[in-house]
């Protein structure tokens, strides 16, 4: 029995570390007043329907670079959408002079870094990668 | 496709502004003190080959087009563009493009170069040359990449070769629920190339342009309705020889219009005169994107004062159905012309003389060859394969069925050619990019 319960704890274990793996955190700034986001309103920011928050304040979407893991993750998760997509979109906002696309940071570390010193920013990064410096958002598996 | 503002590019950006300081890559810059320059660009090569001599396929006003040989005169092009943002409040844009006009040259136009500046409330200003939103998708209807199709429709958005206008517009923006509504007011002029006379380029002038444009978009689903007038006549930049050939026979319908019992004639030449005549065009269009399905439609109505310019509605509707990287599609399009596009014989009162007799049907004539329809319908079956992260490879292959008396849409159609129900078969193979 004993041994029973050591394996199911071991595979929760197994399962967990995976999940936690291919999870993604959507951060803001630990100090930041913006509260929980719902996949809607993430989308909307970072396919660039939105410049502003839920509470009126300007968002600025960080992304991570194209063909990274937590990127594909990420659109793939929360948008519902491909990253051809995705690139198609922001597009059709650059070419009709609407607006610029995400400015593209190149790890999870830059992207806490640049969420903590502006509240106006917001990142997406590893679930496994989240700290105290941030705050989560919005969480997608 | 936002490759930061970069030396290459400091020709075009100098036209733009005054001594930019550049984007310094490392610093955050997500909070500015200094202008922010993005570079973009995009492009298309297509060949397209039918199975005729009989005509040309062309996709606007173009010369050089696709018969039994390909040509990549009807699709290629290129463009160019640069953004500015001075503050939060101020922004301005400068778009070079090259595709080939209606004088078969490529010189690349001054597409856009505005400036936009946020008013406050959801309000926009802005001011310069501007995308002339005529479609749900003209501002970026050159831009391949941004289509599921390998072109936009050429039976709805070749009824207006029209890209850009001169003047202003305020764009409105807000949320109801979790609906994005925008409105847009468009006011000012703008003009098109349609071909040469011995005097130099002809140009076709769009005055007093006023516009509005509605679009609500929830979700997957996007709904747009757009609407505007102008005065439309031919530019008084081609010291007034404009149309050279048409002011020819509209000369012989007055003369001739004003002898006793061939008052038809001059009605038929006030018709037909490209001279600030009226026009108005409205358009419907709604667009859903939803899991692996995209499906668009759009639907619109030309109307003028003038016989030359047709009236005349068309609509497409294309469903496409996404499989990992490829999205296969089909598409139906539609013009019909719903003007005059031809004049019965006209009887000559039997007292004039010969010269008369034997003149008044060649103007007939001359009138009928000025007119002509270009009602046609089309299917199309394509795919749009993502291939790479800034580039999408397509191909299409379409049917379009002209009906009788009808051009379509193409030119240098051989004599005799036409004249019954012709069926032509269109193949395009493409490759799109952005950056």
């Amino acid at each position: 029995m004993k041994k029973l319960i050591k394996t199911i704890l071991l595979c929760s274990a197994i399962v967990g570390t995976h999940a936690a793996f291919a999870q993604v955190a959507v951060v803001v700034g630990a100090k930041s007043d913006i509260g929980t986001l719902t996949a809607d309103q993430v989308s909307s920011v970072f396919l660039g329907k939105s410049d502003k928050f839920p509470n009126g304040t300007t968002a600025l979407p960080l992304d991570q670079s194209p063909g990274s893991a937590v990127r594909g993750l990420f659109y793939d998760k929360v948008t519902g959408k491909s990253e051809a997509q995705v690139k198609a979109a922001w597009s059709r906002l650059v070419f009709s002079g609407k607006g610029t696309p995400p400015k593209e940071i190149g790890s999870s570390a830059e992207v806490k870094k640049l969420v903590s010193s502006n509240p106006n920013t917001i990142g997406y990064i590893e679930k496994s990668a989240v700290d105290s410096s941030v705050k989560v958002v919005f969480s997608a598996d | 496709m936002n490759s930061t503002f970069l030396t290459g590019s400091i020709a075009i950006g100098a036209a733009l502004a005054c001594a930019p300081a550049l984007a310094d890559n490392n610093s955050p810059l997500l909070i500015q003190n200094a202008p922010v320059y993005t570079f973009s660009a995009f492009g298309t090569i297509a060949a397209v080959q039918t199975n005729t001599n009989d005509a040309t396929y062309i996709t606007g006003n173009e010369v050089e087009g696709a018969t039994k040989h390909a040509n990549l005169g009807p699709d290629s092009k290129v463009g160019a563009q640069i953004d500015a943002k001075f503050n939060d409040t101020f922004s301005a844009t400068l778009q070079v493009f090259s595709k080939q006009n209606g004088v078969s040259s490529y010189a690349p136009d001054v597409e856009w170069a505005f400036g936009k500046l946020k008013l406050g409330g959801g309000f926009d200003l802005r001011l310069g040359r501007i995308g002339a939103p005529f479609f749900m998708t003209s501002d970026f209807r050159n831009v391949g990449y941004t289509n599921l199709t390998v072109r936009t429709p050429v039976d709805v958005y070749g009824l207006v070769p029209v890209r850009t206008f001169d003047g202003g517009d305020i764009l409105y923006k807000t949320d109801i629920g979790s609906t994005t509504l925008n409105g847009q007011l468009w006011l000012g002029k703008s003009s098109v190339r349609i071909g040469q006379n011995a005097a130099g380029d002809e140009d076709v002038g769009l005055n007093n342009i006023a516009g509005i444009n509605f679009s609500a978009e929830n979700g997957p689903l996007t709904v747009r309705f757009g609407t505007m007038k102008t005065r439309f006549g031919v530019s008084t930049s081609t010291s007034g020889t404009g149309l050279a050939g048409l002011n020819t026979l509209l000369g012989g319908l007055k003369q001739l219009g004003a002898l006793p019992g061939l008052g038809e004639l001059e009605t038929i030449g006030a018709d037909l005169a490209v001279e600030n005549k009226f026009a108005s065009f409205t358009g419907l269009g709604a667009v859903l994107d939803t899991g692996n399905w995209v499906v668009n439609a759009e639907y619109v109505k030309r109307t003028t004062g003038s016989t030359y310019v047709t009236n005349a509605n068309a609509w497409y509707a294309t469903l496409g159905y996404r499989v990992e990287t490829f999205t296969p599609y089909v598409s139906f399009t539609n013009r019909k012309v719903t003007s005059t596009t031809g004049y019965a014989p006209i009887a000559v009162p039997p007292a004039y003389p010969p010269l008369v007799q034997g003149t008044v049907p060649v103007l007939v004539s001359s009138v009928n060859g000025a007119l002509g329809s270009t009602s046609e319908s089309t299917s199309a079956l394509g795919v749009r394969w993502d291939a790479g992260k800034n580039y999408d490879v397509k191909a299409e292959f379409q049917q379009i069925r002209v009906p009788a008396n009808s051009a379509g849409t193409f030119r240098d159609i051989s004599t005799g050619n036409f004249m019954v129900d012709t069926k032509v078969n269109v193949v395009t193979v493409a490759v799109d990019f952005v950056f």
